[in-house]
């Protein structure tokens, strides 16, 4: 018998479905997944669960009577607890003080010690492990997230949300927050776990609800489906694993020599760097992040200054060259996607200018055309397939796949023979990953030179010719991905110098 | 009994939805204005009526309310151009008066060996070029060395205002003004005609700029970019936007429109330059600039209404022995009020009450 029925949920936003007839029902004594890419629709269901917005349409029903649900307050006195993705919680107070702040409506005077004995019981029972008395900015991201997760069990809720609790702990982390939640599922708790990650699914839940465009286009016991399944319905398609590479190279397109620089903070940030990137080549650069990466592709692209050495782009010194010159020779995709590679409140259309000051993308000497910069938007568009597809929404409304898929397009249509790309999939979800590694293999198959910079050494493996390990501002190691082994690159990433194959 | 705000749907809000929310605050800010008024004892459907027909009422009372109101827009106007690029000038109070400073000079000291015809263009080309050195001053400051502009051009308003009590008081106080402060009133050349009352060409200046600036910031490169550099200065270094440039020509072209406004009031108005010239127009003007939500178009009507409840509070004064404060207080509530109402613009409000719900907008 489910205690929580959602039915038919339908929510738009302006022009666009973020719901549509969703019905999902939740069992007490179980951990339900909600899967699903971003943009598919898992925050706005949870969000109307929780009462942070109305749905346009469908009736929630808990134990068997239709609930009205018009705040997050309504929500904690029908028992349903959130625990958002983003914190409530002062740093400067401690965990029993936080959790009295939370609960209105107690006694005036505060009793701290009863907060603090019913912390260390609840503490006990789920095995959450926290100290009531620690302060919150002594804690781990980890244990700040078990907090939340104790507020929200003090409140006596039944019914518990989890919005991609796991996006910001590390592996051992997630894990014991699965053990965590499969435990207040045997006490009888609701819980309804929201994730983009298969694996997850597979390992915590009893159930699985899968979204995909705003849909519920599947859900099924954990243990009677395969991931390979899941996955496909999450994707809509079926996603190849392997990228082909090859193919010859070209001459030297960039070339970087005895490159030294201090970081934002005056220390060394990068010794004696040298290397090379010829056409069709895509040349990674791993390892731990602040070694050295940030900083190696900001110099490049003329928005951080170097200390010594040259760089050289077609045998064009262009060390230190200003920001205006190298926005006129190379492609950029910064790492920071949303604030300097897009602008949140301009519209698709006006982003799609940024960078490109051509006459023939409508951005004269002196005037925009607007007619000019919107068409040639919508073939931006159009060609990346980025959705939803009016030039005029804002960036800020699109998913993170799409607005990559903007400003990648936006960068390639310009033609360059180099492009730089820092951290291109990150937060990107499989299938726009996929189609963020195919965009760049489709570019070195036509010649064009890409430096790609990420920590993600699974994704560097898998499209680059070469990988340089950054150590401490040095290169540590050049990998070949077809014959370097793994512990060679575990030797590597540790910041062992050596050359396992020279390439 | 519960507030609960939820983001609406559509990034711009609608022109009828910003002007009924306009007009539903001023309302609102009248009421309370009401409640003001009864609370001092002021009886206030007099109170406001006194007010309209005094800024209003009369082509005397509508012209005076033009003459106050065409600084305040040329220095709305000013404040606003380089804020596009978060770029705050806090300084069209000292750039008012180095315009003043420059059109006084000329049209004493170079008027009379000029041809007639070219007293004005000279003036007006004069007060532009030194109220541009005057804001391009903080932009160098910045982009050099990183002094942050709203102290600078603080700070530059008082030197401007010394130096202009300096030349009344001493340097250019006029020997056959019987010791008054202010210097002797200009050559007949010097002066701009006088169009509708005291109103003059001025006005119709300050319209086109307006014009000009906003097609400048909608549809030109140059307010692209400051609209990218206001967005985001990372991204605008990214796009390799000439972001010191931007700063320097909207500084230039602020300070410049600044001091046409202080060369008007001398060679419009008061055809001499006298102690207690400056009234703190460029404040005013900061707050012109924010009501009109930093449009150059909205900047007129505000600067209007502005205007318009000052010379009114000055009818106040004359036919009912009101302290003209009551103006100001009520100028207060009005902006408090239409800030506020921005909330309605971007959020829909819930209020719950036992059960029941009200919703705004609906």
């Amino acid at each position: 018998m489910p205690l929580v029925r959602m039915k038919g949920i339908t929510k738009h936003f302006g022009g666009i479905v973020a719901n549509k007839d969703i019905s999902v029902d939740l069992i007490p004594g179980e951990v339900h997944a909600l899967l699903g890419e971003n943009g598919a629709g898992k925050s706005t269901l949870i969000s109307i669960l929780s009462g942070m917005c109305h749905p346009d349409g469908g009736e929630i029903h808990i134990d068997g009577e239709v609930a009205r649900i018009h705040s997050p307050q309504d929500a904690i006195a029908r028992g349903i607890g959130t625990l958002y993705q983003h914190f409530m919680l002062w740093e400067s107070l401690t965990v029993a003080e936080n959790i009295v702040l939370g609960s209105e409506g107690h006694a005036v005077v505060l009793r701290l010690q009863e907060v603090v004995d019913r912390i260390n019981h609840l503490s006990r029972n789920y095995g959450l492990n926290v100290d009531p008395n620690a302060y919150i900015w002594q804690l781990t991201v980890g244990a700040q997230q078990r907090v939340e997760l104790i507020r929200i069990l003090f409140h006596q809720a039944d019914i518990i949300i989890l919005d991609e609790p796991t996006a910001v702990l590390g592996p051992q982390e997630v894990g014991s927050l699965g053990e965590i939640l499969k435990s207040l599922a045997a006490e009888g708790k609701t819980i309804l776990f929201v994730t983009h990650k298969l694996d997850e699914v597979m390992r915590f839940s009893h159930q699985v609800t899968v979204l995909r465009d705003g849909r519920n286009v599947g859900t099924f016991r954990t243990d009677q489906v395969k991931p390979e399944q899941i996955a496909i319905l999450m994707v809509g398609h079926q996603v190849p694993s392997a990228i082909n590479t090859t193919h010859p190279l070209g001459p030297t397109v960039l070339e970087v020599s005895t490159l030294s620089a201090l970081n934002a903070r005056g220390l060394p940030a990068l010794k004696q760097v040298s290397f090379t990137v010829r056409a069709g080549e895509i040349l990674g650069v791993g390892g731990v992040e602040g070694n050295g990466q940030e900083e190696l592709a900001s110099i490049i692209t003329g928005l951080w200054k170097s200390q010594s050495g040259t760089v050289t782009l077609n045998g064009v010194d262009i060390t230190n060259a200003s920001p205006s010159f190298i926005a006129r020779v190379m492609g950029y995709i910064p790492s920071d996607r949303v604030g300097t590679g897009l602008i949140p409140r301009l519209s698709l259309a006006l982003n799609t200018t940024l960078r490109s000051q051509a006459r023939r993308s409508g951005v004269d000497r002196w005037l925009l055309d607007l007619k000019a910069i919107r068409r040639r938007a919508q073939d931006l568009i159009a060609t990346y397939r980025v959705h939803p597809s009016d030039p005029d929404l804002p960036a800020h409304q699109l998913s993170g796949g799409n607005q990559q898929r903007l400003l990648i397009g936006r960068e390639v249509s310009l033609d360059r023979r180099l492009i730089i790309a820092a951290q291109p999939t990150r937060g990107l979800d499989i299938d726009a990953t996929y189609q963020v590694h195919q965009l760049f293999v489709d570019l070195s198959f036509k010649q064009v030179a890409i430096l790609v910079v990420s920590t993600d050494l699974e994704e560097l493996l898998k499209i680059c010719h070469r990988i340089l390990i950054l150590s401490r501002g040095e290169i540590a190691g050049t990998i070949d991905p077809d014959t370097t082994d793994r512990t060679a690159i575990g030797l590597l990433l540790a910041g062992q110098k050596g050359d396992p194959r020279a390439v | 009994m519960l507030f609960s705000f939820e983001e609406t749907s559509d990034p711009k809000p609608s022109l009828s939805r910003r002007l009924a929310t306009l007009l539903l605050s001023l309302v609102f800010a009248l009421v309370i204005g009401a409640v003001f008024m009864l609370s001092v004892g002021v009886d206030p459907p007099t109170t406001y009526l006194t007010m309209l027909s005094g800024a209003f009422g009369s082509s005397y009372s509508l012209s005076e309310t033009l003459v106050k109101a065409t600084p305040l827009s040329f220095l709305a106007l000013a404040v606003l151009l380089p804020s596009a690029a978060q770029f705050w000038n806090v300084g069209a109070e000292g750039q008012y008066a180095m315009g003043a400073f420059a059109g006084t000079g000329i049209s004493l000291f170079v008027a009379p060996s000029l041809p007639p015809g070219l007293v004005i263009p000279i003036m007006l080309v004069a007060a532009f070029a030194m109220g541009a050195v005057w804001g391009v001053i903080p932009a160098l400051l910045k982009t050099f060395f990183k002094a942050n502009e709203i102290l600078t051009t603080l700070m530059m308003n008082y030197i401007a205002a010394y130096w202009l009590d300096y030349l009344v008081y001493t340097a250019w106080k006029d020997p056959n003004g019987f010791g008054f402060p202010g210097t002797a009133v200009f050559p007949a050349d010097a002066w701009i005609p006088q169009i509708f009352g005291r109103m003059h060409v001025g006005f119709f200046l300050v319209l086109a700029l307006a014009v000009v600036i906003w097609v400048v910031m909608g549809r030109s490169r140059f307010g692209f970019e400051l609209k990218v550099m206001r967005e985001s200065l990372k991204s605008a270094y990214y796009s390799g936007f000439p972001v010191a440039r931007n700063i320097v020509i909207a500084m230039v072209v602020s300070g410049g429109a600044a001091a046409l406004a202080g060369l008007f009031e001398i060679a419009g108005i008061d055809h001499r330059l006298q102690a207690g010239f400056l009234m703190k127009y460029g404040f005013t003007a900061l707050i012109i600039a924010w009501m009109a939500r930093l449009n150059p178009l909205a900047v007129i009507p505000v600067a209007i209404l502005y205007a318009g409840l000052s010379t009114g509070a000055d009818q106040l004064q004359l036919s009912m022995g009101l302290p003209s404060s009551i103006a100001t207080v009520l100028m207060g509530i009005i902006l408090v009020v239409i800030l506020g109402s921005q909330v309605l613009q971007r959020y829909r409000v819930t209020l719950t009450v036992g059960g029941k719900l009200w919703t705004l907008p609906s």
